[in-house]
């Protein structure tokens, strides 16, 4: 009988030999697959079961922060000022997912990131665990200012700090109360999550970074830089002629001023004035497509911000204007897109831009041509409160020289000391600004309005750049980007440089 | 709680988990190669003794059986006593089984033990094997040296492994028979 | 030297053996009881973990019920191998840990369990003195074990639980006789093969595969096993058949040596798998969900996918005791206990399940080759048979090596009847292996 006991022993023990491969198939060399499957929650459970960092403002509100529930998950997310961040801190949600903040710096603020694991080894017999917390750019003042100042209108305010790319405020209309959708209790979220989606005015996606729109006259200024940069307008020439409306060629259709007035001048004149004629003859014959491609790739277009945001759109601008037509004396080449290329020179025709590009492309001016790159992130404390982590500012773009720079810099001054943005002018500060209205069309009159601006104290360098938004306004004449988004980014601005 | 010390706790618990698996295993160890211990009181606690003065590792397992030698310390004395005398081995008795104790055999230059008819010393029991092992004398010492039985040949409870001296006194087990040098 | 100093001496020798033996046991003992503290501790502090405060006095109970069954064997079974207890211990403490990491109100009952299963280890050691006292009731034994299966079948005491018809209600108690009745068929198996053995033992054992045993002397047992086999697949048993049946296959080719039992075995397990499929729908559910689980990932094969997620989040060293995702498997606290255990303590965790019944089962077999007595020697293989492949039917299903077929874990799983009879089958080894020892002092070879 013993031989048969030692086979029945070697069997069994195959037996446990196969299932400990099997075990080591399924714990160690497919664990990652199995984690990752779709229907599997326990990574999401586990996030839920653990407490999680908070988001603050720069000035140390709580933005979102985790309370303890009596259920399956332990911890709910709480949305102290309601909708106030929602585009900026994102929802999360356990069925639903997450976005923004609470996406991009999820390792952060469930503490698995190496820095805040290694802090947490320093305190390794407190009672002390590793979620960090997030601190925002954001100032939750400018941020109810910005609010407060677009009040029921559709549109979005921006405003960042040109020489590091903190992002002060950046509010956007309509919104949504992230604490409905991050419920994990009942059914509600998910109901209000699906109307939502299917709301025609897009609630959930923020108007600041996801949503591309006309920029209207404040492309300008990248008209205008790319002028300077390829040395074919300086301060004073080319004088532009003091015309109704400009018509580009191969086309009968005129590009006319607003409300008909007569527009005209060198640079900063038709800055001030805004006027389309001057702008389109600019792009059209002083510059061609080249140089007009490179300013506005140059100043962020056809590329997403790196913004620590969920999917940032991507501003447009067309590079593709046909074939040459005609090579005239004096001018530049003739397009078979010519008449598009007119267009797109005051921020008509294919152009599109996030408000948070045109807030960048003023912080280029700004910040002597260098555009750095948008966060919302500032830093990432510990919970004992030590900063375990900065954001580390870096360039992202170079849209012109610091020379150029200057020059549109005090052009931009003089378009609120002399011109359509007069309404920003703060005592005791530098402000510059340009005014945009785009024009969606005449029957009714609608359009998107834009202001674009940067402010520091008097002599230096400026500490703010804004660009305010407000989607489809009734009228359609110069004065409306001024009228209408001017007093928001005025009230922005006092709010970021006159606080208290 | 921190959760680092929470993880450094279960990596503890795990490897007193393991522990307790390599202390198991050393059991298992134990269970098929017993100490050789208190295979017979008198030699042994003889041995025992003289292995701890020569500081020779004592197995640990041997501490708990050494009680029960010191029990047997009267034999163990005697036992002694007996191994002063210069005495030269002659001789095989039986000791065991019990049946056929007392049996003696004169030591031989070459003695073949096992059940079959042609050995020297034929043992009859149920687990000797055919031809078991030999026992022979050499230079006045006696060997013993299995000869791929069975149950093998033991001296004082360890295997014999090639030719094993077997002093005075010393038992050699072929199977279930136990022959004492004398 | 006299016959009367061979007796003392081999009184002496019996002694230090059981001394050590139970020296190393109780030094076993502590250390499992140490892990399972440890781990009761650390379930404790994990912070999702939601231990009742009146846990605590269970725990005792879960840590001083070894030793008392230690204490028994000091007593009534001083030889016997030390291994059995403290792996089994260890096993059963984990078990209770983690049942009462998911639900404290099971942790009283398991605790309850443990010690109804601790008191029948006592009584099964001092009842059964002698092993072939059972050998002599084999018939009644087998009659028992048969009894005990049709129960659950009687109208007005069986109980279908979750599709299978194995309980059995006698006012507040529910029990599995099933349990039980593999144990009494294991003995019931033992005596007649050992029987058979020695009347074919020439034709059977010496010679072999020479003349084919005469079949009248298979009809009884071939009956039995069938019978019962019919019974186990009717009450939607399919772990239990599956078990019994291999039982019946080892125990038959261990008593008889012939390799063409294993053959014909093999064929008709196959044949009547295929039957099992064709005719069950639940038989080929499982198959399905075998083969691929996610063709219904919220439904049937929900619980296998839950317990494959479990480990796969436990990886190597396990997610630390408490701090798993527990309650997303169904029966996370009997037949996926396993996964449970993956998850918290890891793969090595898992291992250590493992090794425990590996061990468990090297015990038993050693116990079963050291035996010079057929009848306990044959019963040892049973037993062990049962322990080893029941823990390897459950695990496999659970890791998908095999279809799923619900059977505890013994030891580890929460069931009353299970533990229970566990513990009694322990007992039996435990009383073979005392015997064993006392009989040879050292077992032969190793003296």
């Amino acid at each position: 009988m013993n031989r048969q006991i030692k086979i029945l022993g070697i069997v069994i023990m195959l037996c446990y030999f196969a299932a400990f491969l099997k075990l080591n198939q399924i714990q160690v060399l497919q664990a990652g697959a199995y984690n990752d499957r779709p229907e599997n929650t326990r990574a999401q459970l586990r996030d839920f079961n653990k407490p999680r960092g908070d988001i603050v403002t720069a000035e140390g509100e709580i933005a979102a922060t985790s309370e303890v529930v009596r259920s399956e998950l332990r911890y709910q997310r709480v949305y102290p000022d309601g909708e106030l961040f929602a585009h900026v801190t994102g929802y999360y949600s356990f069925r639903l997912g997450s976005t923004g903040v609470e996406r991009v710096y999820n390792a952060e603020l469930t503490g698995r990131t190496p820095s805040l694991q290694l802090h947490e080894l320093s305190g390794f017999f407190a009672d002390q665990s590793s979620e960090g917390d997030v601190v925002l750019t954001l100032r939750g003042q400018v941020q109810r200012a910005a609010r407060d100042a677009l009040g029921g209108n559709n549109g979005s305010v921006v405003a960042l700090d040109p020489r590091t790319g903190d992002i002060i405020a950046m509010y956007s209309n309509p919104t949504y109360d992230p604490n409905v959708i991050s419920a994990n209790q009942g059914e509600e979220a998910v109901d209000v999550k699906t109307l939502l989606d299917a709301a025609p005015s897009k609630p959930l996606l923020s108007r600041s970074y996801q949503e591309r729109y006309f920029p209207g006259s404040t492309f300008k200024i990248v008209t205008a830089t790319a002028g300077l940069t390829s040395n074919k307008v300086t301060e004073t020439t080319p004088d532009y002629p003091v015309v109704e409306s400009y018509t580009p060629p191969l086309t009968t259709r005129p590009i006319k001023n607003f409300d008909g007035n007569l527009c005209g001048g060198t640079l900063f004149v038709i800055l001030q004035k805004s006027c389309n004629s001057s702008f389109a003859q600019m792009a059209a014959e002083t510059l061609g497509p080249d140089p007009m491609i490179a300013a506005a790739e140059a100043a962020g277009f056809n590329d997403a911000p790196p913004i620590d945001l969920t999917r940032p759109a991507t501003s447009v601008y067309p590079t593709n204007f046909g074939a040459v037509v005609s090579t005239p004396e004096g001018a530049a080449p003739v397009y078979e897109d010519t008449p598009a290329l007119a267009q797109t020179g005051i921020g008509q025709n294919d152009v599109a831009a996030t408000p948070l590009q045109m807030a960048l492309v003023a912080a280029g001016v700004a910040n002597k041509g260098r555009i750095m790159v948008p966060h919302v992130m500032s830093e990432i404390r510990a919970r004992d409160g030590a900063v375990v982590g900065s954001y580390a500012d870096s360039p992202w773009r170079d849209s012109m020289s610091p020379e150029n720079a200057e020059i549109l810099r005090r052009g931009m001054i003089s378009v609120v000391t002399d011109g359509t943005a007069s309404i920003l002018a703060l005592p005791g500060f530098d402000v510059g600004g340009k005014t945009g209205t785009a024009q969606l069309g005449l029957d009714p009159p609608q359009s998107h309005a834009w202001i674009i601006a940067f402010a520091g104290p008097a002599g230096q360098a400026p500490t703010i750049a804004v660009a305010v938004m407000v989607q489809g306004v009734d009228g359609a004449s110069g004065s409306t980007g001024g009228r209408v988004a001017g007093p928001i980014a005025k009230q922005v601005l006092e709010a970021a440089l006159m606080p208290g | 709680m921190s959760e680092q010390l929470l993880t450094v706790l279960k990596l503890c618990l795990l490897a007193l988990l393991y522990l307790f698996f390599l202390r198991v295993l050393r059991a298992v160890w134990t269970e098929v190669n017993p100490p050789r211990v208190a295979a017979t009181p008198a030699p042994i606690a003889a041995g025992a003794v003289s292995t701890k003065k020569g500081g020779s590792s004592a197995k640990a397992k041997a501490s708990t059986a050494k009680a029960s030698t010191a029990k047997a310390s009267k034999s163990a004395k005697s036992a002694m006593n007996r191994r002063k005398a210069p005495v030269v081995p002659t001789r095989l008795v039986l000791v065991e089984p019990a049946a056929r104790a007392g049996a003696e055999y004169a030591l031989g230059p070459e003695l073949t033990l096992g059940r079959a008819a042609g050995c020297s010393i034929v043992l009859d029991e149920q687990y000797v094997s055919q031809v078991h092992s030999r026992i022979f004398v050499r230079d006045g010492s006696v060997f013993a040296e299995d000869l791929g039985s069975t149950n093998g040949t033991w001296v004082n409870g360890s295997r014999a492994v090639g030719q094993m001296p077997a002093r005075l006194g010393d038992r050699i087990q072929v199977g279930n028979v136990v022959l004492e040098v004398r | 030297m006299t016959i009367t100093e061979s007796t003392t001496h081999q009184q002496v020798v019996v002694k230090a053996l059981g001394r050590r033996r139970r020296t190393t046991e109780l030094g076993l003992l502590i250390l499992a009881v140490l892990v399972i503290c440890g781990t009761y501790a650390l379930a404790s502090l994990g912070k999702s973990a939601s231990l009742p405060a009146d846990i605590v006095p269970f725990l005792g109970v879960i840590v001083a019920l070894p030793i008392l069954a230690h204490l028994a064997n000091r007593k009534f079974a001083p030889t016997s191998d030390p291994l059995f207890l403290p792996l089994a211990a260890l096993l059963n403490g984990l078990g209770y840990v983690f049942i009462a990491r998911l639900d404290g109100d099971l942790a009283g009952l398991q605790a309850l369990w443990t010690a109804v299963g601790i008191f029948g280890y006592i009584a099964t050691l001092i009842l059964v003195r002698d092993v072939r006292f059972l050998q002599r009731y084999r018939y009644t034994f087998g009659l028992i074990g048969v009894l005990l299966l049709i129960m659950p079948l009687l109208p007005g005491i069986g109980r279908s639980i979750n599709g299978s018809r194995i309980w059995v209600s006698l006012g507040p108690i529910g029990f599995q006789p099933g349990e039980l009745a593999k144990i009494a068929l294991a003995i019931f198996f033992a005596g007649y093969l050992v029987d058979r053995r020695e009347l074919l033992g020439v034709a059977t054992f010496r010679i072999g595969r020479i003349n084919t045993p005469d079949p009248k002397y298979f009809a009884p047992i071939l009956v039995a096993v069938g019978f019962s086999l019919i019974v186990m697949v009717f009450e939607k048993d399919l772990g239990s058949a599956l078990l019994f049946f291999v039982l019946f296959i080892v125990m038959l080719w261990v008593a008889t040596g012939r390799g063409s039992y294993l053959v014909v075995g093999v064929v008709l397990f196959s044949a009547s798998s295929y039957a099992a499929w064709r005719m069950f729908s639940h038989v080929q559910t499982r198959v399905t969900i075998w083969i691929n689980p996610w063709s219904d990932p919220s439904g049937k094969g929900f619980q296998v996918i839950q317990g494959a997620y479990a480990l796969a989040w436990g990886g190597t060293t396990g997610t630390g005791p408490g701090l798993g995702i527990a309650g997303r498997i169904p029966a996370d606290e009997s037949d996926f206990i396993f996964a449970v255990i993956g998850e918290e303590l890891g793969l090595l965790g898992a291992t250590a399940v493992l090794c425990a019944f590996l061990l468990l089962a090297g015990s038993g077999l050693r116990v079963a080759q050291r035996s010079s007595d057929p009848f306990s020697s044959l019963l040892a293989v049973g037993l062990t048979t049962l322990i080893a492949f029941q823990a390897f039917i459950i695990i496999a299903g659970v890791i998908r090596l095999l279809p799923l077929t619900g059977v505890t874990l013994p030891f580890v799983s929460y069931g009353g009847s299970s533990l229970v009879a566990n513990y009694i089958l322990l007992a039996l080894l435990i009383r073979i292996s005392d015997q064993t020892a006392r009989k040879i002092p050292e077992p032969l070879v190793a003296r």
